[in-house]
């Protein structure tokens, strides 16, 4: 099939060592089988990126895709992923952002940018359109974002444009750094910023001023309309969402006695009322921010006019932030919070992991495998917001201590000693996000199997309690039916929070995801999409992920929950005494339901050939890994 | 005789449909019929995609659950994702 709109149809391709910048006609055998977004870079990033490369090493490919609603007037088509291996997890790494500048790099005629080598000096690209160059970036080494972006500005002498970059963690190589784009946006999860880092590309500036031609621009319109109609009278994405950001999670998950608090030694934070959205409205937010054409606008900006953190200014935080920085640390201090927020974006720290390693050196801290002697002199006692403060920005410099957190839980734990793992709680090296598992059983065994570690957007369900009910067979079917659909606004470019969960009941989320999305693709594309077509497109990532880190040697014994959440019951909250119980039969259920090898995890060839993936069932036999 | 329970809201629907800032209202029943979830929710008429679950002394709910006097019933908001 060729496409006539939707897409820009170029390849950007950028080696750093040759100092070469070469344009490719999108190919459509990526188109048909990926569709965009994540499915370009799971699958660029198989066919790429050498089993063996170090993730810091020129090797490396750092893969940047839109999707084919990206930037056009499609609602909340706003978002980009960044793929590479990841240098925190040292498996499949991405990291999925929105805000301006996915929208403006379509604009100026590209869908995908692979980035290869690294520069042996710190450059910076500037797109002006047709116009691609890498320019010295030596003025903006060691500045923050927020500098980088304003002088980049400056550089170009245009105000307009948008500007990805990285902070002093990324070039500094601490293995959570993220891209920041639009000063707040942040392209934040398994070290994204750090394979930029170790590129020496400071920034990608764009200025795009083309606009995205459509096949059939009627039928566009119509399925325009119709979401736009949905978005804007649904009582999630109306009211919920501009009102309350992701921040009503809070205490939701407090009430449900999961709210990760003292590093997942309980799910109930006593002191909520002092970081929930009813906090932060009243007392510091200012405004709510739009990503690129969407009528939700639930990012906060907050801003902080009185006390001892007076002048911060921030865009955020989201829930995940009140507890990465608040309970998690023990910390109820809400302004030191949103300063913890801006500190990250500054520096370009993935927020979540920095919180985590934070609290999991604090509570080493309390247990007494850390003391003052270790640390260079902080107190890292459980809510000591001026000793979180100062080790973001140890972190973010690999400064004493902060050097020990800034490689990772895995690293730390060698430096700390054994008995600190029980302590470091991750999965395939990277921290669960906010929620207990204990506190919400189905669900949340998500957290064991996501294809990056710890993560809650591979799966993400409407309706989440509904599957506690739920027979296991039936609740893992459910579970894997729940990660194709949100994999859905991901290959599309759209953002997923009014695409999916975010929506009245599963039935409006099933029109959105099955009905409407395809109907945008056909119309812009000029080829025909199906609910089928789009479904098999979201399974086929899925088992390419799956099998990229197959490739690497991951197996079943890596999808794991850690042994805090299976055999210590949770002391207080709703959940008190809960532990999790039903790991195995959750597993069973899963791998059954995808299709994977219970013993290996590896997909089925079955599987795998259904999903026409042959030559990557058999590239993974070339390399030795069994497929039953 | 009727019933006198307890219903509390949680999260953002406090502030919709709680006059108390700890989101909890006694609802007193003066007759001594049935009275279950759906009923509750029928009073309340609250907005599609607005419940995500309700726990009635600590176990979930469906709708046609009878409400006992002396019952404790929560309500949470719908959610996703997160």
């Amino acid at each position: 099939m060729s496409v006539k709109g939707g897409y820009a149809g170029q390849v950007l391709e950028i080696d750093l060592t040759e100092r070469a910048v070469n344009r490719k006609k999108l190919s459509p055998e990526l188109i048909n089988g990926y569709m965009g977004g994540r499915g370009f870079t799971s699958r660029l990033q198989y066919d790429l990126i050498p089993p063996k490369a170090d993730p810091l090493s020129p090797e490396n490919v750092l893969i940047i895709a839109t999707g084919p609603l990206t930037g056009t007037m499609a609602p909340a088509s706003s978002r980009f992923v960044v793929g590479a291996k990841s240098p925190l997890t040292g498996i499949l790494g991405d990291a999925n952002c929105g805000g301006h500048w996915g929208p403006e790099l379509k604009h100026a005629g590209y869908d995908l940018l692979i980035i290869r080598g690294r520069a042996p000096r710190s450059v910076y690209l500037w797109i002006d359109d047709d116009r691609v160059e890498i320019r010295d970036a030596s003025h903006l080494w060691g500045k923050t974002t927020g500098e980088t972006e304003k002088l980049i500005r400056q550089d170009v002498g245009d105000d307009s444009i948008r500007v990805a970059s990285i902070g002093p963690a990324g070039e500094n190589l601490v293995r959570f750094a993220g891209i920041v784009a639009d000063y707040d946006h942040l392209a934040a999860r398994t070290g994204m910023g750090t394979v930029m880092g170790s590129k020496n590309l400071k920034a990608i500036a764009v200025r795009g001023t083309r606009g995205i031609e459509v096949a059939d621009l009627s039928g566009f319109k119509e399925a325009v309309e119709q979401i736009w109609e949905l978005l804007t009278s649904d009582e999630q994405t109306a009211r919920v969402l501009p009102q309350y950001g992701t921040t009503s999670l809070v205490d939701l998950h407090n009430s449900l006695g999961g709210m990760s608090t003292r590093n997942w030694q309980t799910g109930y934070f006593d002191q909520v009322s002092k970081i929930n959205s009813d906090a932060l409205r009243d007392n510091y937010l200012l405004n709510t921010v739009g990503c690129f054409c969407c009528p939700c606008r639930c990012d906060r900006y907050c801003v902080v006019d009185k006390g001892e953190f007076k002048g911060t200014r921030v865009g955020g935080p989201e829930y995940y932030t009140l507890v990465a920085m608040g309970s998690k640390c023990g910390n109820d201090n809400l302004a030191s919070i949103l300063k913890a927020n801006e500190l990250c974006n500054n520096y370009g720290l993935d927020v979540g992991t920095t919180g985590g390693v934070i609290a999991f050196a604090m509570e080493c801290f309390e247990k007494g495998l850390l003391t003052i002697r270790d640390t260079g002199g902080l107190d890292l006692s459980w809510g000591n917001y001026h000793a979180i403060l100062q080790l973001i920005e140890m972190i973010a410099y690999r400064q004493g201590f902060g050097n020990t957190l800034a490689l990772g839980f895995g690293e730390a734990v060698k430096e700390i000693g054994p008995e600190s793992g029980n302590y470091a709680i991750q999965i395939k090296g990277m921290d669960p996000p906010t929620f207990d598992p204990r506190a919400l059983k189905v669900y949340n065994f998500r957290y064991a199997v996501a294809s990056r570690g710890a993560d809650h957007l591979r799966i993400s369900a409407h309706g989440a309690y509904e599957l506690e009910v739920s027979e296991p067979a039936q609740a893992t079917q459910k579970l894997k039916f729940w990660q194709d659909i949100v994999c859905i606004p991901d290959i599309a470019g759209v953002c997923k929070f009014p695409y999916t969960f975010y929506s009245q009941s599963a039935d409006v989320t099933m029109k959105k995801a099955l009905q409407l999305v395809p109907l945008l693709i056909e119309s812009a594309a000029g080829v025909k999409m199906d609910s089928g077509m789009i479904m098999d497109i979201a399974k086929r990532v899925a088992l390419t992920e799956r099998a990229f880190n197959n490739r690497l040697g991951l197996t079943a014994e890596q999808d794991y929950l850690p042994e805090r959440f299976l055999k210590d019951e949770l002391p207080s909250g709703r959940a008190k005494g809960q532990k999790y119980d039903v790991f195995d039969t959750m597993k069973a259920g899963y791998y059954a339901a995808c299709g994977w090898d219970q013993e290996t995890g590896v997909p089925k060839r079955e599987t795998m050939e259904q999903a026409g993936l042959h030559d990557i069932a058999e590239d993974l036999e070339k390399h030795d890994i069994i497929i039953k | 005789m009727g019933k006198k329970f307890m219903v509390k809201f949680y999260s953002y629907l406090r502030e919709k449909y709680s006059s108390h800032s700890g989101g909890e209202e006694v609802i007193i029943i003066d007759n001594d019929g049935d009275y279950t979830i759906e009923d509750l929710k029928k009073q309340y008429d609250f907005i599609p995609g607005e419940i995500g679950c309700v726990i009635l002394n600590k176990q979930m709910a469906e709708d046609d659950a009878i409400i006992q006097d002396g019952n404790l019933v929560e309500i949470f908001p719908f959610f996703g994702g997160g």
